[in-house]
């Protein structure tokens, strides 16, 4: 009554079930990952991007300190600036 | 009993219908459907080869990346940005006693630009450098 042929429609449809369900999964695991991956990578730019500026404004305090040598101590406190004395380089 | 939805078996089909082609047209509707399944199974298949083969490179990635990264962060929190706290801290201390410095910590945003403003307003400054928090990354 139900040969091979007339069983394979309800065999490929289960199959496709199957593997749709497989399909789904593994997009949920996919996404789930490369938003783990895409968060660790936006942590350390943002850490990147912070350390950058403070470069920046340091650059821009050396520069100022040029023109007004009173922030001198605050440059030296951080070493930015060598200490009066100290054979130290800036950085 | 025929049920036409599983396509199992064959329905019977009355005399009429049987000599206007029923049968045949049944029959290449049932191959259709068959070829139709076949293609989907087969783009199915080929979703999840690609979507697995994803999934290995970024688990790979993400386990190469997760304690760098995580380090990296530990080490900025734990000794940075206590620095750049403290060093910003002066910096804005500074400025209170010499307005002159103002227009630095202005420049990036460390402390609010209160200088008056002329008639015209100012064109907008792009991309103004920032600093900003560091977000713990979602897991």
């Amino acid at each position: 009554m139900f040969s091979g042929k007339n069983l394979m429609p309800s065999a490929l449809t289960g199959l496709l079930l199957v593997s749709a369900v497989t399909c789904a999964a593994l997009a949920i695991l996919y996404v789930r990952g490369a938003s783990e991956l895409r968060g660790l990578q936006g942590q350390a730019a943002a850490i990147e991007n912070n350390r950058n500026l403070v470069r920046s404004l340091a650059n821009d305090a050396i520069e100022y300190s040029k023109r007004n040598p009173a922030i001198d101590p605050v440059l030296q406190s951080v070493g930015l600036k060598p200490a009066p004395g100290s054979p130290k380089a800036s950085k | 009993m025929n049920t036409p939805e599983n396509f199992d078996s064959p329905p019977n089909f009355p005399a009429e219908a049987k000599t206007s082609g029923a049968p045949d047209q049944y029959e290449t509707l049932r191959k259709l459907f068959v070829a139709t399944l076949v293609a989907l199974l087969i783009l199915s298949g080929a979703l999840n080869i690609f979507f697995l083969r994803q999934l290995i490179f970024i688990r790979k990635d993400l386990e190469a990346a997760r304690p760098q990264i995580k380090q990296f962060v530990e080490n900025y929190k734990a000794t940075v940005e206590p620095q750049i706290k403290s060093f910003l801290s002066s910096l804005v201390g500074y400025g209170r006693a010499h307005p002159d410095f103002i227009p630095i910590l202005v420049k990036y945003k460390i402390v609010p630009d209160t200088a008056p403003r002329m008639a015209a307003p100012a064109p907008a400054v792009p991309n103004t450098p920032t600093l900003a928090p560091v977000k713990p990354a979602k897991k």
